[in-house]
């Protein structure tokens, strides 16, 4: 006395999805197709003007280089002031100065890579000298015995180095390389 | 449980089924639920119509579809596209109703030419015309009982129709008496014997015979309450509710109907004949059943229900008549039924075959599977 007097088929007996689910279905497709249609349009949109954007800001940072460039001096107005410069300086060093001098002179003989490390006065040892002291002793540390020999030979070319005496001292570690430091002793005539 | 099984009992949940009651006069829908033999009803609508909605002629029952639709959509707040599920619970008297006794190696032989036989002899249709149900009853003397019921497949169909077009989704279609058998059948009295019932319905009066294992034998008497209605609306020359609250509040029947008093009350005296109508042929398939069940002619009670239950002392005149102890349904089942808030016009009596759709709940049977389908 359950299913033994139904008249509705097993087939039918079945709760079935409503009528308005169709639409519901339908209306919820075309909302999504919509929905990724505009998502589509959108995206292309943002697309063109991160485009235009990226196009804007490379025109912009360009003309900012170019507003730089033209801020920056000319090369031939730097290099007519460096020379105007280092005439002043050799002129105010020529006249009056003999460290310029000396140093100019020690330049042109010091070998590449080659470092003054202390400057003394032969007669009290000690970086103390007065304006009309001309004997120097020079420590320099050169990276081999060949620059040691060929700074030698230079030095002894120039006239300005009287009573010139080579002293080495041996390899030394300076700045975290090994070097040949020397000692050199003279006398600096300005007047050759 | 299953992944499956959790999303069948959520469906089944989701999907509420209201049941609605189909007779020739009137409409009810309900919605509720049943649970460990506790009811709830949310729902509880009622259409009465002064135009039938099913009639039977030549013993075909018709549909008269468009008072029908409208009434459905009108009951169930039809609104378009929403549609409903329903249990359909339909009158006994468009169903053909029989039973008969086959040698229980019939069972197994084929019994199917038998029950055509049957059927032939209460029609003059084929029997193709019509779907058919039949249960077996408890074998004795080697001999099994057949009970059937034949609903005419065209009007199966124009109901079906009928419903589409009102929104509403059938997913049951019994008759009247499966309801009420299933709630009669767990209050029947643990006894040998079996009991009566007497479903009055307005179109139709259904006789059972039950006990604690099921039905016995069911007899559908065409004709209910309505014909009393009509007795009185003739002789009175009044309209149906006048009718209506004169058999239904008025003393008509007393305590001791073979008293001398009871003929005194002119109401009686004008529906007697229709009363002694009823009697006489519910003693007749009484009789019947006693020829065929000779060992079961003792019966224990007489359980009345349906809308005659609402004539006050119906019960005595029936007890009197055919000397059997006779209650209403209310007094014999279970209290969960007492309990139901009910609207004032409604009693258990009058819903029996509406709360025992509920309480079996067709539209739940062997319909796991095929939720999914869905």
């Amino acid at each position: 006395m359950t299913t033994a007097y139904e008249f509705i088929d097993r087939e039918e007996r079945r709760i079935r999805m409503p009528i308005y689910s169709a639409a519901i279905a339908l209306v919820a497709s075309v909302t999504a197709f919509v929905l990724l249609a505009g998502m589509n349009h959108s995206s292309r949109t943002l697309e063109k003007e991160y485009v235009a954007a990226s196009e804007r800001m490379q025109k912009e940072s360009q003309s900012f280089i170019d507003r730089a460039s033209g801020m920056l001096p000319q090369d031939a107005l730097l290099n007519e002031v460096e020379q105007q410069v280092n005439a002043y300086n050799l002129k105010i060093g020529g006249k009056f100065s003999i460290w310029t001098r000396l140093f100019n002179s020690i330049e042109n003989a010091m070998p590449e890579g080659a470092l003054i490390t202390a400057i003394e006065n032969p007669f009290t040892s000690k970086a103390l000298f007065t304006a009309e002291d001309r004997f120097f002793r020079f420590r320099v540390v050169v990276q081999n015995t060949e620059q040691a020999n060929a700074f030698y030979m230079k030095l002894s070319e120039i006239h300005a180095f009287e009573n010139l005496n080579f002293t080495p001292r041996g390899e030394v570690k300076i700045q975290g390389s090994t070097g040949f430091s020397i000692d050199i002793e003279f006398r600096f005539n300005e007047t050759n | 449980m299953s992944l499956i099984d959790q999303i069948n009992e959520w469906l089944l949940k989701k999907s509420q089924v209201n049941i609605l009651e189909l007779t020739s006069s009137g409409l009810r829908w309900i919605s509720g639920t049943s649970l460990d033999n506790r009811f709830a009803l949310h729902t509880l609508e009622k259409l009465q119509t002064e135009e039938p909605y099913l009639e039977k002629t030549d013993g075909i029952p018709k549909l008269n579809r468009e008072i029908l639709i409208r009434d459905l959509r009108k009951i169930t707040s039809y609104r378009f596209p929403l549609e409903k599920h329903a249990s359909i619970v339909l009158s006994d008297t468009v169903f053909n109703l029989g039973d008969f006794q086959i040698p229980a190696v019939a069972v197994k032989s084929g019994f199917l030419p038998l029950l055509e036989r049957e059927i032939h002899k209460s029609t003059t249709m084929n029997y193709k015309d019509f779907a058919v149900r039949h249960e077996f009853g408890e074998k004795r003397d080697n001999r099994v009982p057949v009970h059937y019921c034949a609903l005419h497949r065209g009007f199966l169909d124009e109901l079906k129709k009928a419903c589409n077009d009102a929104g509403l989704i059938p997913l049951s279609i019994q008759p009247v008496f499966t309801g009420h058998a299933h709630i009669l059948k767990a209050a029947a009295p643990d006894s040998r014997h079996p009991s009566i019932f007497l479903h009055f319905d307005n179109d139709a009066l259904t006789a059972g015979i039950y006990n604690r294992d099921g039905l016995r034998a069911v007899h559908v008497i065409n004709s209910g309450f309505n014909d009393l209605l009509k007795t009185l609306m003739n002789a009175r020359q009044c309209n149906r509710t006048d009718a209506f609250t004169e058999l239904t509040t008025s003393l008509i029947l007393l305590d001791d109907p073979n008293s001398d008093a009871q003929n005194e009350i002119e109401t009686y005296r004008i529906l007697e004949a229709t009363f002694v109508d009823f009697l006489q042929k519910v003693y007749g398939f009484l009789l019947l059943y006693s020829n065929d069940h000779p060992d079961e002619s003792g019966f224990v009670r007489i359980v009345l229900s349906g809308e005659s239950t609402r004539i006050r002392n119906i019960e005595k005149l029936v007890s009197a008549n055919l000397g059997i102890p006779a209650v209403i349904l209310n007094s014999v089942i279970d209290p969960a039924f007492s309990t139901l808030s009910l609207p004032e016009c409604e009693t258990p009596a009058t819903l029996t075959a509406i709360l025992g759709n509920l309480q079996l709940a067709p539209w739940r049977l062997e319909r796991f599977d095929r939720i999914m389908v869905a």
